[in-house]
């Protein structure tokens, strides 16, 4: 078995398998090391699928919860953690959209504290209208656009991380794109070299 | 050749609406001739352009989550990881019965079960050795623990003894009874 001191959080399948062997004995240095390595991922992952920082560090939480608990019949081989990770994050935040369809934005979460320059407020409005526009797309959608785009996940990867054909996850973010252009035409034309109006 | 910038102008499309603008993840084999398209051709630069466009609003939305934020997050993790670790202790300790012979034989089981190197693999391939030799002593102490029973197998083998010798045939009862056969 592989000592915790000489494994990082490897992106390695076996790093990880020798990780979450450690963690099925319930090592708890090892699962820190990879709650640290992948927390950030699940959290902006959460962020942009459920448009609310509070209920993505709730969801966050539950992820590397079942995590722990999945240890003991961590299969090796079979997937990375991350991947194991980005699953469980997707079908977790897609059962919570669909049980609160009426959830809306916080209006305040994402405005800075102490916003003092005009380019940071309107970098602010900018982001927030991109969230909403993301969170009007189905959910399919955004998740796709989300793993492929903001966390750089392979069409592979996303296609598994989705449970989904490549040839499907391709579709989606399709029509993501095209979806999107159109919500935020006038922003994203703002910023061409030679803004059309 | 209009036919032909026309297939690769609905090629660069297809590319931009599934990858978007960033060539580094388009396919390796049609990047390079994509790319000299986008640099020669004003509708494809066009395509190109909007997609980036659209690309850098997505990129002013993607999430930066504070270490401060995260590390507390973990902190929290990590305690609800204990704490359930705690109850499913518990919880396996009560499933146990409170018996000094369970207790010893599940203290058993965990010491070979914590063997590490040679001694896991020992314990593994004679596991059914190990487990038949234990059967038999369980065995072997409860027939020593209880009386009657003791004397139904000492009856039982004598019944087996004598039913191999020659001109001999006596009933459970005489064995029972203690009557002399021989």
């Amino acid at each position: 078995m592989a000592d915790r001191k000489t494994l990082s959080f490897a992106d390695d399948r076996d790093g990880d398998d020798s990780l979450m062997a450690l963690v099925a004995n319930g090592d708890g240095q090892a699962y820190e090391i990879v709650v640290n390595a992948h927390l950030g991922r699940v959290v902006a992952v959460g962020r942009k699928m459920l448009g609310n920082p509070a209920a993505a560090d709730d969801l966050a939480q539950d992820v590397m919860l079942k995590l722990w608990h999945h240890a003991p019949k961590w299969q090796p081989g079979r997937a990375r953690i991350s991947t194991w990770l980005y699953r469980v994050t997707s079908n977790l935040a897609i059962d919570r959209i669909r049980a609160n369809r009426t959830s809306q934005l916080d209006e305040d979460w994402d405005m800075p504290e102490q916003a003092t320059q005009l380019q940071g407020l309107e970098e602010q409005a900018l982001k927030q209208r991109v969230d909403r526009a993301l969170q009007d797309l189905p959910e399919r959608q955004r998740l796709a656009l989300v793993l492929f785009h903001y966390q750089g996940l392979t069409m592979g990867e996303t296609a598994e991380a989705m449970d989904s054909s490549v040839e499907a996850v391709q579709s989606l973010l399709a029509r993501a794109r095209a979806t999107l252009k159109k919500m935020l035409v006038r922003e994203w034309r703002s910023l061409l070299p030679d803004p059309v109006d | 050749m209009t036919q032909n910038r026309d297939q690769q102008l609905a090629r660069l499309k297809t590319v931009l609406q599934l990858y978007g603008a960033d060539s580094d993840r388009w396919l390796g084999a049609e990047r390079q001739g994509l790319l000299e398209l986008v640099s020669t051709d004003s509708q494809a630069k066009r395509m190109f352009e909007d997609c980036k466009a659209l690309e850098d609003c997505l990129d002013a939305a993607a999430e930066t989550v504070g270490a401060k934020a995260l590390s507390g997050l973990a902190s929290r993790i990590m305690a609800q990881a204990a704490m359930a670790s705690q109850e499913h202790r518990a919880q396996e300790k009560e499933s146990i019965p409170d018996k000094p012979f369970t207790r010893s034989v599940l203290a058993g089981l965990s010491w070979l079960k914590s063997l590490g190197g040679d001694g896991g693999q020992f314990a593994g391939r004679h596991m059914a050795s190990l487990s038949l030799l234990a059967a038999c002593l369980v065995l072997g102490v409860l027939i020593g623990m209880n009386e009657s029973l003791g004397n139904y197998f000492q009856q039982e083998f004598q019944l087996a003894f004598f039913d191999g010798m020659p001109g001999s045939n006596p009933s459970f009862e005489d064995v029972l009874l203690g009557t002399e056969i021989l």
